[in-house]
């Protein structure tokens, strides 16, 4: 390995946390293996030569390899370096960072989330379909514990089949709880993508609801005056799905 | 192909030691569900480099990621399909599943022991 060119020098300090690890310089021959090995995602080769030639006015060559087994990496992090990389490069040979003045400017502005910080919107979401998960496995442990327990004689001894048991928890967990409540609810996808007559639909589910008020209140920092739509729809449906069950039960019972 | 197979292998060592482990100090199947499930899919999407590389992590995020063998398995399963490796590529990943073996039913066979006097 060669003392860096000062060009070279100037690429690796390009580099920097937190969108960057340091970079480490190694010699060609120790590439292939870290890249083997998953220890580098991304290798520049920076050619013998390589200032004597831009600064000659000739034109020179980098080679990125890339680990497109780390796909997100890959694909974001090669389109950085290059631009870096060639940026770095530009500012060397005219001894000055010059922008192109671009005929349209672009201001972005990320408004909730500035630094578009991932884990401000995944890790909530996270949160809210583990609850969701956690409420299904729940239910059906109770189940299984009731069949533990010998509650599942008693509802042998009704007037239900075996199948139609097996159905109401099928229903219950797959077309009820699964599928809407965690797929289509918002959690996962924007509800703007969801086709509309199944977005309005799942205005009808808790979930959906839940999901938008927990998204208002932790992400916008917003008020009850502006979740309050949301609570009372909460409130809407809890208070008619256990009057549903109210009388559901009520009639069972008179029944039985 | 065989590096593959092998290391799967080792991997359902590993993954059978854990589950152990998990059951040696729970009272219940529910309680063993739970704790695998949560203590095993939480490292091994966060730090075992599904993700995000091991060596992008930092702290106790990387010392997990170096040590856990799910971690050691993406490597091994990558490299054989995505890269074509053999065994001598990837020794001290199979050295690190080899060594996590005895580790994990170690702890399992010390945790009943202790539990059972």
């Amino acid at each position: 390995m060669a003392a860096a060119a000062a060009v070279s020098l100037r690429i690796g300090d390009a580099f920097a946390p937190p969108f960057f690890m340091p970079p480490e310089r190694i010699s060609l021959d120790q590439a292939d293996a870290r890249l083997d090995r998953g220890r580098a995602t991304f290798v520049l080769v920076i050619p013998s030569g390589f200032q004597r030639r831009i600064l000659a006015g000739r034109s020179a060559t980098l080679q990125l390899n890339v680990d497109a087994t780390r796909m997100n990496q890959a694909f974001t992090g090669s389109g950085y370096i290059r631009d870096i990389a060639l940026g770095e490069v530009a500012t060397f040979v005219q001894g000055v960072r010059t922008a192109p003045a671009a005929p349209v400017a672009l201001a972005l502005r990320a408004r909730f989330n500035p630094a578009l910080t991932l884990s401000w919107f995944g890790g909530l979401m996270e949160v809210i379909n583990c609850i969701t998960m956690l409420s299904v496995i729940l239910a059906g442990a109770a189940l299984i514990r009731g069949r533990e327990h010998g509650t599942v004689e008693h509802l042998l001894a009704m007037p239900v089949a075996p199948l139609e048991i097996m159905l109401a928890k099928l229903w219950a967990m797959g077309a009820v709880v699964l599928l809407p409540l965690n797929m289509l609810s918002g959690a996962n996808t924007p509800r703007e993508r969801i086709p509309y007559v199944l977005r309005e639909r799942m205005l009808l589910a808790p979930t959906t609801h839940f999901v938008e008020l927990s998204q208002a209140i932790l992400l916008r920092g917003a008020g009850i005056g502006a979740v309050w739509p949301q609570l009372l729809a909460l409130l809407a449906i809890g208070g008619a799905l256990f009057g549903l069950a109210l009388v559901r039960f009520g009639m069972a019972m008179r029944r039985g | 192909m065989p590096a593959l197979l092998v290391a799967a292998f080792l991997f359902s060592l590993c993954s059978t030691g854990i589950g152990l482990l998990a059951s040696s100090f729970t009272r219940s199947q529910i309680g063993a569900l739970f704790f695998t499930m949560i203590g095993t899919m939480l490292p091994a999407i966060q730090c075992a480099g599904l993700i995000n590389p091991v060596t992008a992590l930092q702290g106790a995020g990387r010392a997990i990621g170096e040590a856990y063998p799910a971690s050691h398995m993406l490597t091994i399963a990558r490299g054989v399909f995505g890269k074509a490796l053999g065994f001598a590529d990837l020794v001290p990943d199979f050295l690190a599943l080899l060594a996590a073996v005895p580790v994990i039913l170690r702890l399992a066979i010390a945790v009943l022991a202790r539990l059972a006097r």
